[in-house]
Protein backbone atom coordinates (compact mmCIF):
# COMPACT_ATOMS: atom_id res chain seq x y z
CA UNK A 1 0.00 0.00 0.00
CA UNK A 2 1.09 3.49 -0.74
CA UNK A 3 0.37 6.15 1.54
CA UNK A 4 0.05 9.57 1.61
CA UNK A 5 -0.31 11.91 4.72
CA UNK A 6 -1.14 15.39 4.75
CA UNK A 7 1.44 15.81 2.57
CA UNK A 8 2.29 19.55 1.68
CA UNK A 9 4.82 20.90 -0.39
CA UNK A 10 5.50 24.43 -0.77
CA UNK A 11 7.67 25.54 -3.33
CA UNK A 12 10.56 28.12 -2.90
CA UNK A 13 8.32 30.81 -4.59
CA UNK A 14 5.66 30.53 -2.30
CA UNK A 15 3.11 28.45 -3.94
CA UNK A 16 1.67 25.59 -2.58
CA UNK A 17 1.64 22.56 -4.87
CA UNK A 18 0.23 20.18 -2.55
CA UNK A 19 -2.28 21.01 0.25
CA UNK A 20 -2.42 18.36 3.35
CA UNK A 21 -3.13 15.87 0.36
CA UNK A 22 -3.96 12.23 1.80
CA UNK A 23 -4.21 9.71 -0.48
CA UNK A 24 -3.89 5.35 -0.24
CA UNK A 25 -3.23 3.12 -3.13
CA UNK A 26 -3.46 -0.80 -2.90
CA UNK A 27 -1.58 -2.86 -4.82
CA UNK A 28 -3.20 -4.06 -8.27
CA UNK A 29 -5.03 -0.90 -8.63
CA UNK A 30 -4.67 0.88 -11.80
CA UNK A 31 -5.39 4.59 -11.18
CA UNK A 32 -5.63 7.64 -13.35
CA UNK A 33 -4.44 10.87 -11.60
CA UNK A 34 -6.38 13.55 -13.01
CA UNK A 35 -6.44 17.74 -12.90
CA UNK A 36 -5.96 20.69 -14.56
CA UNK A 37 -2.21 21.89 -15.57
CA UNK A 38 -0.60 23.22 -11.93
CA UNK A 39 -2.90 21.15 -10.00
CA UNK A 40 -0.21 18.99 -8.37
CA UNK A 41 0.05 15.64 -10.14
CA UNK A 42 3.87 15.88 -11.19
CA UNK A 43 4.78 17.41 -7.77
CA UNK A 44 2.80 14.46 -6.29
CA UNK A 45 5.04 11.41 -7.97
CA UNK A 46 8.43 13.68 -7.25
CA UNK A 47 7.36 13.65 -3.37
CA UNK A 48 6.57 9.98 -3.68
CA UNK A 49 10.17 9.38 -5.72
CA UNK A 50 12.05 11.83 -3.02
CA UNK A 51 12.76 13.64 -5.97
CA UNK A 52 11.32 16.62 -3.80
CA UNK A 53 11.58 17.50 -0.57
CA UNK A 54 7.82 17.62 1.40
CA UNK A 55 6.62 17.85 4.92
CA UNK A 56 3.70 15.27 5.85
CA UNK A 57 4.12 11.09 5.45
CA UNK A 58 4.70 9.34 2.82
CA UNK A 59 4.75 5.22 2.91
CA UNK A 60 5.14 2.23 1.17
CA UNK A 61 3.69 -0.86 2.98
CA UNK A 62 4.08 2.02 6.40
CA UNK A 63 7.64 1.93 5.93
CA UNK A 64 9.45 5.16 4.92
CA UNK A 65 10.78 5.22 1.23
CA UNK A 66 14.48 5.07 1.12
CA UNK A 67 17.34 3.83 -0.68
CA UNK A 68 16.43 0.41 0.56
CA UNK A 69 12.73 -0.01 -0.64
CA UNK A 70 12.79 3.15 -3.64
CA UNK A 71 13.32 0.37 -6.11
CA UNK A 72 9.71 -0.92 -5.25
CA UNK A 73 8.61 2.48 -7.46
CA UNK A 74 9.59 3.04 -11.21
CA UNK A 75 8.60 5.90 -13.16
CA UNK A 76 7.62 7.34 -17.00
CA UNK A 77 7.78 10.58 -17.20
CA UNK A 78 7.04 12.90 -20.70
CA UNK A 79 10.82 14.27 -19.56
CA UNK A 80 12.23 11.30 -19.90
CA UNK A 81 14.35 9.89 -17.26
CA UNK A 82 16.63 7.25 -19.65
CA UNK A 83 20.52 7.82 -20.36
CA UNK A 84 19.84 9.49 -24.09
CA UNK A 85 23.90 8.93 -24.94
CA UNK A 86 23.00 5.10 -23.70
CA UNK A 87 21.83 2.20 -26.48
CA UNK A 88 18.85 -0.02 -25.41
CA UNK A 89 20.93 -2.64 -24.74
CA UNK A 90 23.33 -0.48 -22.29
CA UNK A 91 20.18 0.20 -20.34
CA UNK A 92 18.94 -3.11 -20.06
CA UNK A 93 22.46 -4.38 -18.68
CA UNK A 94 22.41 -1.10 -16.62
CA UNK A 95 18.80 -1.73 -15.06
CA UNK A 96 19.54 -5.59 -15.08
CA UNK A 97 21.84 -5.25 -12.33
CA UNK A 98 20.70 -2.53 -10.55
CA UNK A 99 16.85 -3.68 -10.15
CA UNK A 100 17.15 -7.66 -8.67
CA UNK A 101 13.60 -7.90 -10.04
CA UNK A 102 14.28 -6.59 -13.79
CA UNK A 103 11.74 -7.96 -16.08
CA UNK A 104 14.05 -9.37 -18.87
CA UNK A 105 11.72 -10.91 -20.66
CA UNK A 106 9.07 -8.25 -20.22
CA UNK A 107 11.76 -6.39 -21.75
CA UNK A 108 12.55 -8.12 -24.97
CA UNK A 109 9.21 -8.56 -25.81
CA UNK A 110 7.51 -4.92 -25.28
CA UNK A 111 11.03 -3.47 -27.10
CA UNK A 112 9.86 -6.27 -30.26
CA UNK A 113 6.20 -5.40 -30.00
CA UNK A 114 7.34 -1.56 -30.18
CA UNK A 115 10.08 -2.86 -32.95
CA UNK A 116 12.89 -0.42 -31.39
CA UNK A 117 16.42 -1.26 -32.19
CA UNK A 118 18.48 -2.08 -29.11
CA UNK A 119 22.11 -0.76 -30.45
CA UNK A 120 20.74 2.46 -31.15
CA UNK A 121 21.96 5.09 -28.76
CA UNK A 122 18.08 6.70 -27.50
CA UNK A 123 18.67 10.53 -28.50
CA UNK A 124 18.15 8.99 -31.55
CA UNK A 125 14.81 7.91 -31.35
CA UNK A 126 12.06 9.43 -32.79
CA UNK A 127 9.37 11.65 -29.81
CA UNK A 128 6.71 8.63 -29.78
CA UNK A 129 9.97 5.52 -29.92
CA UNK A 130 11.66 8.05 -26.45
CA UNK A 131 8.10 7.42 -24.87
CA UNK A 132 7.81 3.96 -25.93
CA UNK A 133 11.25 3.23 -24.49
CA UNK A 134 11.02 5.07 -21.42
CA UNK A 135 7.53 3.00 -20.41
CA UNK A 136 9.19 -0.15 -21.45
CA UNK A 137 12.10 0.92 -18.97
CA UNK A 138 9.65 1.50 -15.96
CA UNK A 139 7.42 -1.81 -16.95
CA UNK A 140 10.55 -3.75 -16.93
CA UNK A 141 12.25 -2.29 -13.57
CA UNK A 142 10.03 -4.86 -11.72
CA UNK A 143 8.39 -2.65 -9.52
CA UNK A 144 5.62 -3.05 -7.78
CA UNK A 145 4.45 0.46 -8.28
CA UNK A 146 4.85 2.37 -11.43
CA UNK A 147 4.30 5.43 -11.50
CA UNK A 148 3.51 7.07 -15.11
CA UNK A 149 3.79 11.03 -15.72
CA UNK A 150 1.97 11.97 -19.17
CA UNK A 151 3.95 9.14 -20.66
CA UNK A 152 1.96 9.35 -24.10
CA UNK A 153 2.03 12.85 -24.82
CA UNK A 154 3.72 12.92 -28.42
CA UNK A 155 2.58 9.75 -29.15
CA UNK A 156 -0.24 9.30 -31.78
CA UNK A 157 -3.52 7.75 -30.97
CA UNK A 158 -2.85 4.26 -32.69
CA UNK A 159 0.54 3.80 -30.43
CA UNK A 160 -1.24 5.18 -27.16
CA UNK A 161 -4.50 2.74 -27.65
CA UNK A 162 -1.88 -0.36 -28.37
CA UNK A 163 -0.05 0.20 -25.21
CA UNK A 164 -3.03 0.35 -23.00
CA UNK A 165 -3.76 -2.80 -24.28
CA UNK A 166 -0.25 -4.02 -24.00
CA UNK A 167 -0.33 -3.08 -20.69
CA UNK A 168 -3.37 -4.68 -18.74
CA UNK A 169 -2.19 -8.10 -20.72
CA UNK A 170 0.81 -8.18 -19.27
CA UNK A 171 0.26 -6.33 -15.78
CA UNK A 172 0.57 -9.27 -13.17
CA UNK A 173 -2.15 -9.03 -10.40
CA UNK A 174 0.04 -7.10 -7.82
CA UNK A 175 1.25 -4.34 -10.14
CA UNK A 176 -0.16 -1.45 -9.48
CA UNK A 177 -0.28 1.85 -11.55
CA UNK A 178 -0.28 5.61 -11.13
CA UNK A 179 -1.11 7.03 -14.56
CA UNK A 180 -1.43 10.91 -14.86
CA UNK A 181 -2.54 12.32 -17.47
CA UNK A 182 -5.00 14.80 -19.77
CA UNK A 183 -6.58 11.93 -21.88
CA UNK A 184 -9.39 11.31 -19.73
CA UNK A 185 -11.91 9.72 -22.53
CA UNK A 186 -8.61 7.77 -23.45
CA UNK A 187 -7.75 6.41 -20.69
CA UNK A 188 -11.53 5.56 -18.98
CA UNK A 189 -11.47 1.98 -19.85
CA UNK A 190 -7.98 1.01 -18.85
CA UNK A 191 -8.08 2.57 -15.00
CA UNK A 192 -9.71 0.93 -11.89
CA UNK A 193 -10.11 4.36 -10.42
CA UNK A 194 -9.82 8.04 -10.50
CA UNK A 195 -8.41 10.55 -8.47
CA UNK A 196 -8.90 14.31 -9.15
CA UNK A 197 -6.55 17.27 -7.75
CA UNK A 198 -7.06 20.59 -7.62
CA UNK A 199 -5.25 23.47 -6.46
CA UNK A 200 -2.37 20.26 -4.44
CA UNK A 201 -6.06 18.75 -3.13
CA UNK A 202 -7.84 15.38 -3.93
CA UNK A 203 -11.22 16.74 -5.14
CA UNK A 204 -12.40 13.77 -6.56
CA UNK A 205 -11.81 9.73 -5.90
CA UNK A 206 -14.41 7.05 -7.68
CA UNK A 207 -13.65 3.82 -8.58
CA UNK A 208 -14.83 3.47 -12.75
CA UNK A 209 -17.47 0.88 -11.37
CA UNK A 210 -19.25 3.06 -8.85
CA UNK A 211 -19.05 5.37 -12.17
CA UNK A 212 -20.84 2.39 -14.16
CA UNK A 213 -23.70 1.62 -11.41
CA UNK A 214 -24.11 5.04 -11.39
CA UNK A 215 -24.61 4.94 -15.06
CA UNK A 216 -22.16 8.05 -15.29
CA UNK A 217 -19.28 8.59 -17.73
CA UNK A 218 -15.73 9.59 -16.22
CA UNK A 219 -15.97 12.28 -18.14
CA UNK A 220 -19.23 13.84 -16.79
CA UNK A 221 -17.58 13.08 -13.48
CA UNK A 222 -14.67 15.24 -13.90
CA UNK A 223 -16.46 18.17 -15.32
CA UNK A 224 -19.41 17.63 -12.06
CA UNK A 225 -16.06 17.77 -9.92
CA UNK A 226 -14.66 20.86 -11.40
CA UNK A 227 -18.00 22.51 -11.85
CA UNK A 228 -16.82 22.62 -15.06
CA UNK A 229 -19.41 25.37 -17.12
CA UNK A 230 -20.04 24.37 -20.42
CA UNK A 231 -21.23 27.96 -21.59
CA UNK A 232 -17.78 29.83 -20.55
CA UNK A 233 -16.23 29.80 -23.71
CA UNK A 234 -19.49 31.27 -25.58
CA UNK A 235 -19.83 33.91 -22.13
CA UNK A 236 -16.08 34.96 -22.72
CA UNK A 237 -16.89 35.50 -26.89
CA UNK A 238 -19.74 37.58 -26.15
CA UNK A 239 -17.93 39.55 -23.86
CA UNK A 240 -14.98 40.18 -26.01
CA UNK A 241 -16.99 41.56 -28.90
CA UNK A 242 -19.10 43.91 -26.47
CA UNK A 243 -16.18 44.93 -25.26
CA UNK A 244 -14.70 45.60 -29.25
CA UNK A 245 -18.03 46.95 -30.15
CA UNK B 1 29.37 -1.67 -2.70
CA UNK B 2 28.25 -3.58 -6.14
CA UNK B 3 25.36 -1.13 -6.20
CA UNK B 4 27.53 2.00 -6.63
CA UNK B 5 30.22 0.44 -8.63
CA UNK B 6 26.56 -0.38 -11.26
CA UNK B 7 25.45 3.34 -10.58
CA UNK B 8 28.30 4.45 -11.89
CA UNK B 9 29.00 2.51 -15.14
CA UNK B 10 26.82 4.95 -17.82
CA UNK B 11 29.14 7.45 -16.64
CA UNK B 12 32.02 5.13 -17.41
CA UNK B 13 30.84 4.17 -21.11
CA UNK B 14 29.88 7.55 -22.00
CA UNK B 15 33.56 9.07 -20.77
CA UNK B 16 35.85 6.20 -20.86
CA UNK B 17 36.63 6.10 -24.86
CA UNK B 18 36.06 10.23 -25.22
CA UNK B 19 39.17 9.80 -22.98
CA UNK B 20 40.90 7.55 -24.59
CA UNK B 21 40.57 9.76 -27.64
CA UNK B 22 41.20 13.05 -26.12
CA UNK B 23 44.31 10.80 -24.79
CA UNK B 24 45.35 9.79 -28.12
CA UNK B 25 44.75 12.96 -30.13
CA UNK B 26 47.33 14.98 -27.84
CA UNK B 27 49.74 12.03 -28.13
CA UNK B 28 49.29 12.54 -31.95
CA UNK B 29 49.05 15.93 -31.98
CA UNK B 30 52.13 16.26 -29.58
CA UNK B 31 54.31 13.56 -31.80
CA UNK B 32 53.26 15.49 -35.09
CA UNK B 33 54.12 18.71 -33.39
CA UNK B 34 57.65 17.22 -32.16
CA UNK B 35 59.10 15.36 -35.63
CA UNK B 36 57.74 18.66 -37.70
CA UNK B 37 59.98 20.93 -35.70
CA UNK B 38 62.97 18.25 -34.66
CA UNK B 39 64.74 19.22 -38.65
CA UNK B 40 64.05 22.33 -38.28
CA UNK B 41 65.75 22.45 -35.40
CA UNK B 42 68.70 20.52 -36.67
CA UNK B 43 68.79 22.67 -39.34
CA UNK B 44 69.07 25.95 -37.67
CA UNK B 45 71.70 23.93 -35.05
CA UNK B 46 69.80 24.94 -32.17
CA UNK B 47 72.17 23.57 -29.45
CA UNK B 48 69.31 23.68 -26.82
CA UNK B 49 68.05 20.61 -28.04
CA UNK B 50 65.21 18.88 -26.32
CA UNK B 51 63.98 21.62 -24.09
CA UNK B 52 63.54 24.28 -27.18
CA UNK B 53 62.00 21.14 -28.78
CA UNK B 54 59.83 20.54 -26.51
CA UNK B 55 58.39 24.86 -26.61
CA UNK B 56 58.50 24.69 -30.35
CA UNK B 57 56.56 21.69 -30.36
CA UNK B 58 53.74 23.87 -27.75
CA UNK B 59 53.77 20.55 -25.54
CA UNK B 60 52.08 22.72 -23.07
CA UNK B 61 49.56 24.52 -24.97
CA UNK B 62 48.56 21.03 -26.44
CA UNK B 63 48.19 19.38 -22.89
CA UNK B 64 46.32 22.39 -21.16
CA UNK B 65 43.96 22.31 -24.55
CA UNK B 66 43.82 18.24 -23.33
CA UNK B 67 42.81 18.59 -19.96
CA UNK B 68 40.26 21.36 -20.18
CA UNK B 69 38.87 18.87 -23.10
CA UNK B 70 38.58 16.41 -21.02
CA UNK B 71 37.29 17.95 -17.97
CA UNK B 72 34.19 19.18 -20.14
CA UNK B 73 33.65 15.64 -21.29
CA UNK B 74 34.08 14.39 -17.79
CA UNK B 75 31.57 16.51 -16.84
CA UNK B 76 28.72 16.27 -19.51
CA UNK B 77 27.34 12.72 -18.32
CA UNK B 78 24.47 13.62 -16.00
CA UNK B 79 23.81 17.06 -17.01
CA UNK B 80 20.58 16.32 -18.29
CA UNK B 81 21.03 17.13 -22.22
CA UNK B 82 18.16 15.86 -23.90
CA UNK B 83 16.30 13.97 -20.60
CA UNK B 84 16.35 14.46 -16.84
CA UNK B 85 19.00 11.60 -16.06
CA UNK B 86 18.58 12.99 -12.17
CA UNK B 87 15.20 11.10 -12.15
CA UNK B 88 16.58 8.01 -12.82
CA UNK B 89 19.68 8.31 -10.46
CA UNK B 90 18.27 9.84 -7.61
CA UNK B 91 15.38 6.60 -7.83
CA UNK B 92 18.47 4.21 -7.94
CA UNK B 93 19.37 2.16 -4.33
CA UNK B 94 22.28 3.72 -3.34
CA UNK B 95 22.98 7.22 -2.00
CA UNK B 96 23.44 10.08 -4.26
CA UNK B 97 25.94 12.20 -2.53
CA UNK B 98 28.37 8.77 -2.19
CA UNK B 99 27.81 8.20 -5.62
CA UNK B 100 28.83 11.81 -6.74
CA UNK B 101 32.31 11.33 -4.47
CA UNK B 102 33.01 7.77 -6.33
CA UNK B 103 32.30 9.49 -9.31
CA UNK B 104 34.66 12.09 -8.66
CA UNK B 105 37.04 9.19 -7.64
CA UNK B 106 36.33 7.45 -10.73
CA UNK B 107 36.93 11.15 -12.94
CA UNK B 108 40.62 11.37 -10.76
CA UNK B 109 41.39 8.17 -12.18
CA UNK B 110 40.72 9.07 -15.73
CA UNK B 111 42.60 12.46 -15.08
CA UNK B 112 45.99 10.63 -13.64
CA UNK B 113 45.56 8.35 -16.72
CA UNK B 114 45.31 11.66 -18.42
CA UNK B 115 49.07 12.76 -16.95
CA UNK B 116 50.17 9.54 -17.03
CA UNK B 117 49.77 9.03 -20.85
CA UNK B 118 51.32 12.24 -21.03
CA UNK B 119 54.40 11.25 -19.36
CA UNK B 120 54.59 8.38 -21.81
CA UNK B 121 54.24 10.41 -24.57
CA UNK B 122 56.83 12.55 -24.09
CA UNK B 123 59.08 9.80 -22.79
CA UNK B 124 58.57 8.37 -26.29
CA UNK B 125 59.34 10.96 -28.00
CA UNK B 126 62.40 11.96 -25.86
CA UNK B 127 63.66 8.29 -26.75
CA UNK B 128 63.25 9.17 -30.43
CA UNK B 129 65.18 12.11 -30.11
CA UNK B 130 68.04 10.66 -28.44
CA UNK B 131 68.38 8.29 -31.47
CA UNK B 132 68.14 10.49 -33.91
CA UNK B 133 69.82 14.02 -33.13
CA UNK B 134 73.13 14.60 -33.75
CA UNK B 135 75.42 12.33 -31.15
CA UNK B 136 77.25 15.79 -30.08
CA UNK B 137 74.24 17.51 -29.32
CA UNK B 138 72.85 15.02 -26.69
CA UNK B 139 74.60 13.64 -24.10
CA UNK B 140 73.11 10.89 -20.54
CA UNK B 141 71.80 13.81 -19.02
CA UNK B 142 69.67 15.63 -21.84
CA UNK B 143 66.52 14.11 -20.58
CA UNK B 144 67.01 15.47 -16.89
CA UNK B 145 68.42 17.93 -17.80
CA UNK B 146 65.13 18.91 -20.15
CA UNK B 147 63.03 18.19 -17.16
CA UNK B 148 64.74 20.41 -14.71
CA UNK B 149 64.92 23.19 -17.19
CA UNK B 150 61.95 23.33 -19.04
CA UNK B 151 58.49 24.57 -16.61
CA UNK B 152 56.14 22.37 -18.18
CA UNK B 153 58.27 19.24 -18.64
CA UNK B 154 59.10 19.77 -14.59
CA UNK B 155 55.55 19.61 -13.59
CA UNK B 156 54.58 16.49 -16.14
CA UNK B 157 57.96 14.59 -14.64
CA UNK B 158 58.50 16.28 -11.21
CA UNK B 159 60.26 13.11 -9.98
CA UNK B 160 61.71 14.35 -6.68
CA UNK B 161 60.02 17.56 -6.14
CA UNK B 162 57.27 15.57 -4.37
CA UNK B 163 54.97 19.30 -3.80
CA UNK B 164 54.65 19.57 -7.04
CA UNK B 165 53.97 15.65 -7.10
CA UNK B 166 51.21 16.29 -4.47
CA UNK B 167 49.98 19.06 -6.17
CA UNK B 168 49.49 17.63 -9.59
CA UNK B 169 47.73 14.47 -7.84
CA UNK B 170 45.74 16.95 -5.72
CA UNK B 171 45.05 18.72 -8.92
CA UNK B 172 43.75 16.00 -10.59
CA UNK B 173 41.41 15.00 -8.11
CA UNK B 174 39.80 18.40 -7.59
CA UNK B 175 39.11 18.74 -11.38
CA UNK B 176 37.39 15.00 -10.87
CA UNK B 177 35.81 15.83 -8.24
CA UNK B 178 34.43 19.41 -10.11
CA UNK B 179 33.49 17.44 -12.68
CA UNK B 180 31.37 15.22 -11.00
CA UNK B 181 29.84 18.12 -8.75
CA UNK B 182 28.62 19.95 -11.77
CA UNK B 183 26.14 17.78 -13.39
CA UNK B 184 24.83 16.95 -9.57
CA UNK B 185 24.59 20.66 -9.10
CA UNK B 186 22.68 21.10 -12.49
CA UNK B 187 20.00 17.79 -11.61
CA UNK B 188 18.96 19.79 -8.79
CA UNK B 189 18.76 22.79 -10.57
CA UNK B 190 21.07 24.76 -9.17
CA UNK B 191 23.99 26.60 -10.64
CA UNK B 192 27.45 25.72 -10.97
CA UNK B 193 30.13 25.93 -13.91
CA UNK B 194 33.67 25.07 -11.68
CA UNK B 195 34.84 22.63 -13.58
CA UNK B 196 35.21 24.31 -16.98
CA UNK B 197 37.01 27.30 -14.94
CA UNK B 198 39.21 25.30 -12.98
CA UNK B 199 40.49 23.18 -15.92
CA UNK B 200 41.43 25.98 -17.50
CA UNK B 201 42.99 27.58 -14.65
CA UNK B 202 44.97 24.37 -13.71
CA UNK B 203 46.42 24.35 -17.02
CA UNK B 204 47.29 27.76 -17.38
CA UNK B 205 48.82 27.58 -13.87
CA UNK B 206 50.23 24.05 -14.46
CA UNK B 207 54.32 24.66 -15.34
CA UNK B 208 56.07 25.20 -12.48
CA UNK B 209 59.94 26.07 -12.24
CA UNK B 210 62.37 24.01 -10.41
CA UNK B 211 63.17 25.44 -6.93
CA UNK B 212 60.19 27.40 -6.49
CA UNK B 213 58.85 25.81 -3.65
CA UNK B 214 57.05 29.00 -2.15
CA UNK B 215 54.66 29.24 -5.36
CA UNK B 216 53.97 25.49 -5.47
CA UNK B 217 52.76 25.01 -2.20
CA UNK B 218 50.66 28.50 -2.60
CA UNK B 219 49.24 26.16 -5.21
CA UNK B 220 48.64 23.31 -3.42
CA UNK B 221 47.09 25.00 -0.45
CA UNK B 222 44.71 26.69 -3.40
CA UNK B 223 43.97 23.17 -5.17
CA UNK B 224 43.41 21.94 -1.44
CA UNK B 225 40.79 24.58 -0.57
CA UNK B 226 39.07 24.11 -4.03
CA UNK B 227 38.98 19.99 -3.45
CA UNK B 228 37.74 20.83 0.10
CA UNK B 229 34.85 23.48 -1.12
CA UNK B 230 33.63 21.25 -3.91
CA UNK B 231 33.04 18.20 -0.88
CA UNK B 232 31.52 20.25 0.98
CA UNK B 233 29.08 21.71 -1.99
CA UNK B 234 29.04 17.87 -2.79
CA UNK B 235 27.91 16.87 0.91
CA UNK B 236 25.74 19.90 2.52
CA UNK B 237 22.41 19.93 2.59
CA UNK B 238 21.17 22.96 0.32
CA UNK B 239 17.99 25.42 0.34
CA UNK B 240 16.16 23.35 -2.12
CA UNK B 241 16.29 19.75 -0.19
CA UNK B 242 14.98 21.28 3.00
Amino acid sequence: MLSLYQVKKTYLGGSRALDTLDLSIGPGEIVGLFGENGAGKTTLMKCVLGLLRYSGVITLDEEPITPKNIARLSFATCEHSYFPALSAAAHRDFYRSMFPNFREKRFAALMEFFELPTRKAIRGFSTGQKNQFEVILALSQGADYILMDEPFAGNDIFNREDFYKVLLGILEPHETILLSTHLVEEVQHFIGRAVLLHKGKVVGDVTTSQLEDEGRTLMEYVKETYRYQADRVSRALDQLTQEEE
Amino acid sequence: MKPYLTALTPAARLTVWKALAIALAVAGLSAWRFTAAFPQLIEAGDGSGLRELVQTAGFHQIFGAGLVALCGVLALPGTERGAKTGYTLRRLPVEERVLTTLWGVQNTLVLLFYWASQIAVFLALAGWYLQSAPADTVTRQTLVLACYQTEFLHSLLPMADWPVLVRNVLGCAMLGMSAAAVPLHWRHGRKAFSALPLALASALAFPVPLDSLIPTLLQLAIVLAALLLILYGIWRWHVDET
